[in-house]
């Protein structure tokens, strides 16, 4: 028991007589980076939860620094020096990053704060960590990356052990994530075990030690890094042969259809540049760009969401003024964002209030709604898309993440013809992701697709068209075939090797 | 024989059906357990007060039934402000201003103090119109301003403490008797001794609890008080909807002054102090969510009978007016405290 940091032995655990978790052991080390991967609903969240007590296991034991672990409770494991840092972080806004590493227990001088021996060992512990933040900045003024940094300093404040991360890797940008590892090796030297859940299998050669996968609540794969293939990894995880894996090329073939789209000299600020562009019928579009370079304010602006400062939008050859989300929807512009739980859903309420929310002028009878055809149209859509539990008075907050993204991409099916999409893929497992990839290769018919994605994968996976911005400006606007390089266009958006 | 088998089978038909309610029963109470227990708690007041001496007499009877119709209106109009995640606290004053107006634009042109039928704005339906209109005005004041981002809390606030100051300022502070005879019959008027004016508290609270259901404004209402970005990005008008609302609960509080008015047969602009609170109270007890998006006018009526119920039942112990506040009060601390034990999971 001495050698392991933190061990769990023959775990169960059953939600409501269905287990999630069968006969799982897990054990990580001091020195250790290990990487959790698994589909959504594997058992993955179940494990950490039960790691840092929010839950406790139905059978097993969990060992922690060779002492049995009777009692799961969050604090007490926070105590032990059990950290989890979630993607939604938990620090105050409006305070001081020294104020938050020490919130709670600020050193204390005659009766008032001790700002100087506070930023002192702020200050060592930032440093301790290679992070490049004064102490002083508020929380609100820090990008993301950064206030992840500085709750892992916080957690090292309170001499925690064990880290375990969720999935960082979906709200960090490339170069963001560069920084984070280097901190992450850091966490490593000190002597800290560390649990990194992760959806995306790149980041495996670069910063595992040893793979665990789940798979359906059991341990398939529990290996060091250096007996495993990574093309292996993808099918431990689906549990499903390569041959499965669908080919962008065999739904590819494309027919261009009339010009619906055209931009003309779009200026936004000093954000966006001269874009011109033109979008044509049946066609998917990837709009493709680092962090600030202006990708998603195109999109907004398309939507309506934010007003050009200079420019013309026309559809169908018409001059089009979009002062608002509503002129984008009765042009039939359809625009699903990034952030489905803040922006994008309305999480309690049912799958069919969802869905018609963008469409009351579709379902409207003389004055009240009409119940048949929102039954009719829902029902339609969950059969299109696939959403399972296929019931539409289910709320959506129960729902899986993947299916909660496929609500959100049916609410705009109706009335966008001109669809854009942010980051469709964010946050899903590897079968999901491919579904939701089919989905839009599928309704591509008749409407112009315009994806915005965060990893350049994804959008080459479904697109037929690529568009590259770098500092608010169009660097490259062609067609994807198979000579397309990926890393060449990495290098035209900006990013360094 | 036949009998014992047609005894088994009602029998098996009288289990069916309750199994049948128990279980409709279960479903309704886990989507809102507030307005379970605001039911069992109505009902036990109706029974204690059937019981009292008084309670059931005629005149109590007919007053109770007109302060449920005045409370009843405010809060409807409460109800769906809260539901798009704003608060009204300027619904007492357009009651203040309401009732004196009534009074005010009856003699119109007359001296104050003097009591006669002078009125140039004569046809009383006029008179009621612009009543009305007062309120609707407020509700534009209100809801543009918190349309266009401002707390609706400040918002009400600065309202609430104006408008209470123009109907002072137009009535010059003084009570104007005797109303037109339209006002009246109708407000005053009733059918045994159910007022008329009930019966229209009915129907307004049969189509408005439609209204919120079926009509896509409606439901843009609830999705405002959800999430607003949300509702935003799916095209639905942050301003537009919050007008609508403060336009529907400005004219119902318009309704319940001119009701107030008539029942007192005087225009008064020291009626309704404290009248949002209680409404917003009524409101809470319902269970509509106080941060929006779930709730419902149907669940704000036991509310507002708790309130005016408990009211009454203190006066006719003859508990002084002064500390029935405090009854109110435990009862709201009740409530929460009941509504944070089965809150919805």
């Amino acid at each position: 028991m001495q050698d392991h940091l933190c061990e769990l032995k023959g775990i169960y655990k059953d939600y409501a007589a269905t287990p999630a978790l069968k006969n799982v052991d897990f054990h990580i080390d001091r020195k250790e980076i290990c990487t959790l991967l698994g589909k959504n609903g594997a058992g993955k969240s179940t494990l950490i939860k039960i790691i840092s007590g929010a839950i406790s296991p139905t059978k097993g034991e969990m060992y922690f620094k060779g002492k049995k672990v009777n009692v799961f409770n969050t604090k007490n494991a926070f105590e032990q020096g059990i950290s989890v840092l979630y993607q939604e972080l938990y620090l105050l806004p409006n305070l001081t990053v020294q104020e938050n590493i020490f919130a709670g227990r600020l050193p204390i001088k005659n009766g008032m704060v001790n700002y100087k021996r506070m930023k002192e060992e702020a200050r060592r512990i930032l440093e301790s960590l290679n992070i490049n933040i004064d102490p002083d900045t508020y929380i609100a003024q820090l990008s993301t990356v950064e206030k992840q940094l500085v709750s892992v300093a916080t957690a090292i404040s309170r001499k925690a052990e064990l880290f375990v991360f969720d999935e960082p890797s979906s709200i960090l940008s490339m170069k963001e994530l560069q920084v984070f590892y280097k901190s992450i090796r850091k966490l490593k030297e000190m002597g800290k075990g560390i649990i990194y859940v992760t959806h995306s299998l790149e980041e495996i050669p670069v910063i595992a030690d040893r793979v665990v996968i789940l798979r359906d609540g059991v341990k398939v794969v529990d290996d060091s890094l250096e007996n495993i293939k990574i093309d292996d990894i993808e099918v431990s995880i689906t549990g499903k042969s390569k041959k499965d894996k669908v080919r962008k090329k065999e739904i590819a073939i494309t027919e261009k259809g009339r010009l619906k789209v055209e931009l003309k000299s779009i200026c936004f600020r000093n954000l966006l540049e001269d874009i011109n562009l033109n979008f044509y019928e049946n066609l998917v579009y990837c709009i493709y760009g680092l962090e600030g370079s202006g990708k998603k304010i195109l999109g907004k602006i398309l939507f309506g969401d934010l007003k050009p400062t200079r420019g013309i939008i026309k559809i169908d050859g018409k001059v089009i003024r979009l002062n608002s989300p509503s002129d984008g929807i009765h042009n039939g512009v359809g625009y699903m964002v990034d952030e489905r739980a803040n922006e994008g859903l309305l999480l309690n309420k049912n799958i069919s209030d969802n869905i018609i929310l963008p469409c009351f002028e579709k379902v409207k009878g003389k004055i009240f709604l009409d119940y048949k055809k929102i039954d009719k149209l829902v029902y339609k859509r969950i059969d299109e898309i696939g959403i399972f539990p296929p019931r539409a008075s289910i709320i959506v907050n129960e729902l899986s993440g993947g299916n909660q993204q496929k609500v959100l991409l049916g609410k705009w099916l109706e009335i966008g013809f001109i669809l854009v999409l942010v980051d469709p893929t964010r946050g899903l497992d590897i079968e999901t992701n491919r579904k939701v990839i089919e989905l839009i290769r599928r309704f591509r018919k008749g409407r112009v697709t315009i994806v915005i994605p965060s990893e350049i994968e994804d959008g080459l996976a479904m697109s037929d068209w690529i568009v590259i911005l770098h500092n608010g400006k169009v660097v490259k606007n062609e067609e994807i075939t198979s000579k397309t390089n990926k890393r060449e266009l990495l290098k035209l958006a900006g990013l360094e090797f | 024989m036949r009998i014992i088998f047609f005894k088994k089978e009602l029998c098996i038909s009288f289990k069916g059906f309750l199994g049948k309610l128990a279980r409709n029963f279960k479903i309704s109470f886990r989507k809102n357990p507030p307005f379970f227990i605001s039911y069992f708690i109505l009902g036990t007041l109706l029974i204690w007060m059937c019981i009292i001496p008084g309670f059931l007499s005629l005149e109590n009877l007919y007053i109770l039934l007109h302060r449920i119709v005045q409370l009843g209106l405010v809060s409807m109009g409460m109800t769906l402000v809260i539901i798009t995640g704003g608060i009204d606290l300027s619904v007492g004053s357009v009651l203040a201003l309401t009732c004196s107006l009534t009074g005010y634009f009856q003699h119109w042109g007359t001296w104050y103090g003097y009591i006669g039928q002078g009125s140039f704005i004569a046809p009383e339906p006029v008179i009621l119109l612009m009543i009305l209109g007062a309120g609707g005005i407020v509700g534009i004041l209100n809801g543009f301003a918190s349309g266009i981002g401002i707390p609706d809390f400040a918002v009400t606030l600065g309202t609430m403490i104006g408008i209470r100051g123009a109907a002072y300022a137009i009535t010059g502070g003084m009570k104007t008797f005797g109303l037109g005879p339209m006002t009246n019959n109708i407000a005053k008027g009733s059918i045994g001794n159910v007022p008329y004016v009930f019966f229209m508290f009915v129907a307004i609270l049969i189509f408005i609890s439609v209204f919120e259901r079926k009509t896509a404004m409606g439901k843009s209402i609830y999705a405002i008080g959800e999430n607003p970005r949300v509702a935003k990005l799916s095209g639905i008008s942050y301003l537009k909807t919050k007008m609508m609302v403060y336009i529907i609960s400005g004219v119902l509080a318009g309704m319940a002054g001119w009701t107030l008015a008539g029942r007192l047969d005087t225009g008064d602009p020291k009626v309704g102090v404290g009248l949002e609170l209680d409404a917003i109270a009524a409101v809470i007890i319902g269970g509509t969510n106080l941060y929006g998006g779930f709730g419902g006018v149907e669940y704000t009526i036991p509310g507002v009978l708790i309130i005016i119920l408990a009211r009454n039942l203190m006066a006719l112990y003859g508990v002084s007016s002064n500390v029935r506040s405090i009854e109110i009060a435990l009862l709201l601390l009740v409530f929460l405290v009941l509504q944070r034990l089965f809150r919805r999971k």
